[in-house]
């Protein structure tokens, strides 16, 4: 035991050397709104701090990166619509230097310009605070990383399908529902996953979860008519509010409600649980 | 005196006239308010460096990297490192940061270089204050203002004398752009008096209206249709500019030139189309390019998802390999209970040997098939037993280093055992399947955390490496000493190696047997 905290200790100071500090050099970027008709953003980040939030102002987007200058390079660029976005490892001199402090990522979008949001995530503490951004589409994965997702406001407007990619990793959304997306797709590979369908906006959402190992746990207001349709290996699905009807699980209010929720469950070895909560 | 209000339908003509040509009639306010479009600002050890692009005006660089600044990327001076320039350019950008696009103005605008510096920083600073000024002044200078006088009652028919009369269009259009730069006031559709003492400041532009200046006009005067009546005391200070139109009275009056507006050519539909064709074809090429050049870069990047399913894959071959090991194990210890103990105490107990053993049995592993194969080709007999022997012997080898495998792990696990962890009740870690579980998942523990950490992507590679390098150690090591104690010890059937005074029992439940 002794042995395998020693070991995890080593390996955590080798991974995350000054966790508190932030990295010494800085670079900014940030572009007004001109008149562009929507906004393809794409981040690559492999390991550090990021967050995404919606901005105020006029900008269609302001990034600030605090960096190690020699360990990380921050990748910028930005053309006809396409903003790529990241922090590269410069892998050769990694080994040779010291870091200094954790890279961190700002990133800010406009309200005014639709958006296609991609962020790959790796290693990465990520908070991604996505209301009020107007979102056509979201393409998420994040790797051995903790991410926490959250929609205070409602998406402006609708988009066809979301995706969440989760590797090994813990992650957290909270009111799913603004995002006003048709389909919400969560792949999970190992890790914790609750995900928290408030504030649905459409009449008719659909949510497919694929999980390879691990928990998940789908919270749903109280109202929302839920239709549970499960192909399951070695997991435990625990939905005390649901009933069976052929071969699916259903809502009592499943007939009534306004707004319809469909979840679509594979899940190899783990925990599945569907909550209800008062809104 | 005329009224310079303005009435709803006014300006949107004027808006779509304008724009219609082109001339994109911008808000001076919001370009005032808003020059800048982007900026970039890096503020490091080795590199400070300031990115501008402005609503109009050539975009903005200045870098100081090296003790060399680069203004637009051609050097344009030195300076000292860790000098007064530098630390007032580190300490501007660093306020930058902070700052919006308005704010970044302003704070540029207010900046100056330090003062007291030696040369050659101090002809840098000069030039980086010069490059500033130009690129602030540039973007900061607001389009002309159009100001729309009120339009009369011929508005109508104005408008529709343009849209029906395409040379008028195109003259307006010739004329609007020599008049581009100054401010210029629009009369459309009703007669319009300078009067005399009066002096109006900018240009004057009349569609289908009838001018008459007895006053002063600063800035040139542009007539599309109607009459220009020149008093006596009229003075233009620009050109007088017309088209379809009559002028009359004091020619003296305009300054510059009086010109006959040519309207701007009229393009053939062929040259339209020939044009739309070309913009098509390279718009189409881009997108073509930007796919080719894209794609590879994606397949460059390794995603963090094919990592996960990389790394995944990996644990779970990891998996598959620990239980096929635990089942030949079991299997073994089902079977041959006193084999394996014989075999896996001789490894225990001689390891030194047992591993030199193996290393010289895997050096000499090939060339003993080898002679094999010869010695049994040359003998008649030896013919049909060279099949077998061509394929059995190699698999006799791995089969024996499996097995030796599968007894150090189990020796690793009994190690375990005995230094008395928690979790495990005395009576369960003596059992030698747990034994040999543990055994066997600290061998191949690392090739799962190598896994694990191959999910975390490219970033954790180093790591990964290690421990794909301690597994693959481990497991080299382990095998060479249990292959070493199955030759030893004669696939178990020679107990000289594996300890003295040991007897097996069968049925104990400690394979360990008794130690007297």
């Amino acid at each position: 035991m002794r042995a395998a905290s020693l070991l995890g200790l080593t390996l955590l100071l080798a991974i995350g050397e000054g966790v508190e500090a932030q990295g010494t050099s800085t670079f900014q970027a940030s572009r007004q709104a001109q008149t562009e008709e929507e906004l393809r953003a794409e981040v690559s980040f492999g390991a550090g701090t990021i967050r995404v939030s919606p901005l105020e102002s006029s900008h269609l987007y302001r990034l600030l990166v605090r960096f190690d200058e020699g360990v990380v390079e921050p990748e910028h660029s930005y053309s006809d619509g396409l903003l790529r976005v990241g922090a590269r490892t410069i892998a050769s001199r990694r080994i040779l230097r010291r870091t200094d402090g954790e890279t961190s990522v700002e990133l800010g979008l406009g309200q005014t310009v639709p958006t296609h949001l991609k962020l790959e995530l790796g290693a990465v503490q990520g908070r991604l605070d996505l209301g009020g951004i107007p979102l056509r589409s979201l393409d998420l994965s994040t790797g051995a990383s903790d991410t926490e997702l959250r929609v205070a406001v409602p998406n402006p407007i609708e988009m066809s399908s979301a995706r969440i990619q989760v590797g090994a990793a813990a992650f957290l959304a909270s009111n799913l529902g603004h995002l006003r997306a048709a389909e919400i797709r969560v792949e999970a590979g190992v890790g914790d996953v609750r995900l928290d369908m408030g504030g649905l906006l459409r009449d008719d959402t659909r949510v497919h979860v694929s999980m390879g190992l691990g928990n998940v746990e789908i919270r749903v207001p109280r109202g929302v008519g839920v239709r549970l349709d499960r192909s399951t290996f070695l997991t435990a699905v625990n939905a005390p509010d649901l009933v069976r009807r052929g071969s699916e699980y259903v809502s009592p209010e499943w007939d009534d409600a306004d707004r319809l929720l469909r979840i679509r469950l594979d899940a190899a070895i783990g925990n599945v649980s569907i909550t209800r909560y008062d809104p | 005196m005329p009224d310079f209000g303005t009435r709803g339908r006014v300006p949107l003509l004027v808006l779509f006239l304008l724009a219609a040509f082109g001339f994109g009639l911008a808000n001076p306010a919001a370009a005032q308010e808003r020059p800048l479009v982007s900026s970039e600002v890096t503020v490091s050890g080795t590199e400070l460096a300031l990115s501008l692009e402005f609503v109009r005006g050539d975009p903005l660089r200045v870098v100081l990297r090296d003790g060399r600044v680069l203004i637009d990327g051609d050097e344009a001076g030195r300076y000292t490192r860790g000098g007064a320039l530098e630390g007032a350019w580190r300490s501007l950008l660093g306020e930058l940061v902070s700052l919006d696009e308005p704010g970044i103005v302003t704070r540029l605008a207010g900046w100056r270089a330090p003062t007291g510096l030696d040369e050659p920083a101090s002809t840098s600073a000069a030039r980086i204050e010069a490059r500033l000024a130009d690129a602030l002044r540039d973007a900061a200078a607001p389009d002309a203002p159009i100001r729309v006088i009120e339009g009369g009652t011929g508005l109508q028919e104005a408008f529709e004398s343009l849209v029906l009369q395409p040379e008028r269009l195109r003259s307006l259009t010739a004329a609007m752009a020599s008049l581009r730069g100054e401010e210029i006031a629009v009369r459309i559709g009703e007669p319009f008096t300078v009067p005399e003492g009066e002096t109006r400041p900018g240009s004057l532009l009349a569609l289908d209206a009838d001018l008459h200046i007895e006053g002063e006009v600063e800035g040139s005067v542009a007539a599309i249709g109607g009459t220009v009546l020149l008093g006596e005391g009229a003075r233009i200070g620009g050109d007088l500019l017309w088209a379809f139109a009559t002028i009359e009275g004091n020619r003296d009056a305009v300054a510059g030139a009086i010109t006959e507006i040519s309207p701007v050519p009229a393009r053939p539909e062929s040259e339209l189309r020939e044009e739309l064709r070309r913009e098509i074809q390279a718009a189409v090429e881009t997108a073509t390019s930007a796919v080719s050049t894209v794609r590879p870069e994606r397949r460059a990047t390794p995603s963090a998802l094919r990592s996960i399913g990389r790394g995944f894959v990996r644990v779970l071959q990891t998996v598959l390999t620990f239980l096929v090991l635990l089942g030949i194990g079991l299997a073994l210890l089902y079977f041959f209970p006193r084999h394996f103990e014989v075999m896996a105490r001789t490894a225990r107990h001689s390891t030194g040997s047992s591993a030199l053993v193996g290393l010289a049995g895997a050096f000499l592993a090939f060339p003993a098939w080898l002679f094999g194969v010869v010695a049994l080709a040359v003998t008649i007999v030896g013919i049909p037993i060279m099949v077998l022997w061509i394929p059995l012997f190699p698999l006799a080898v791995a089969a024996a280093a499996t097995v030796g495998l599968i007894l150090v792990a189990r020796n690793l696990g009994r190690w375990f055992a005995d230094r008395d962890p928690e979790g495990f009740a005395p009576e369960e870690r003596q059992r030698p399947a747990v034994q040999l579980g543990i055994g066997l998942a600290v061998l191949v523990g690392a090739f799962a955390v190598a896994g694990v950490l191959q999910m975390g992507g490219a970033w954790l590679g180093m790591f990964r490496g290690l421990f794909v390098a301690i597994g693959i150690l481990a497991t080299a090591v382990a095998g060479l000493i249990g292959f070493g104690a199955v030759l030893l010890s004669r696939g178990g059937r020679d107990a000289r190696y594996a300890g003295s005074g040991w007897v097996f029992r069968e049925g104990e439940g400690d394979p360990g047997g008794v130690e007297p």
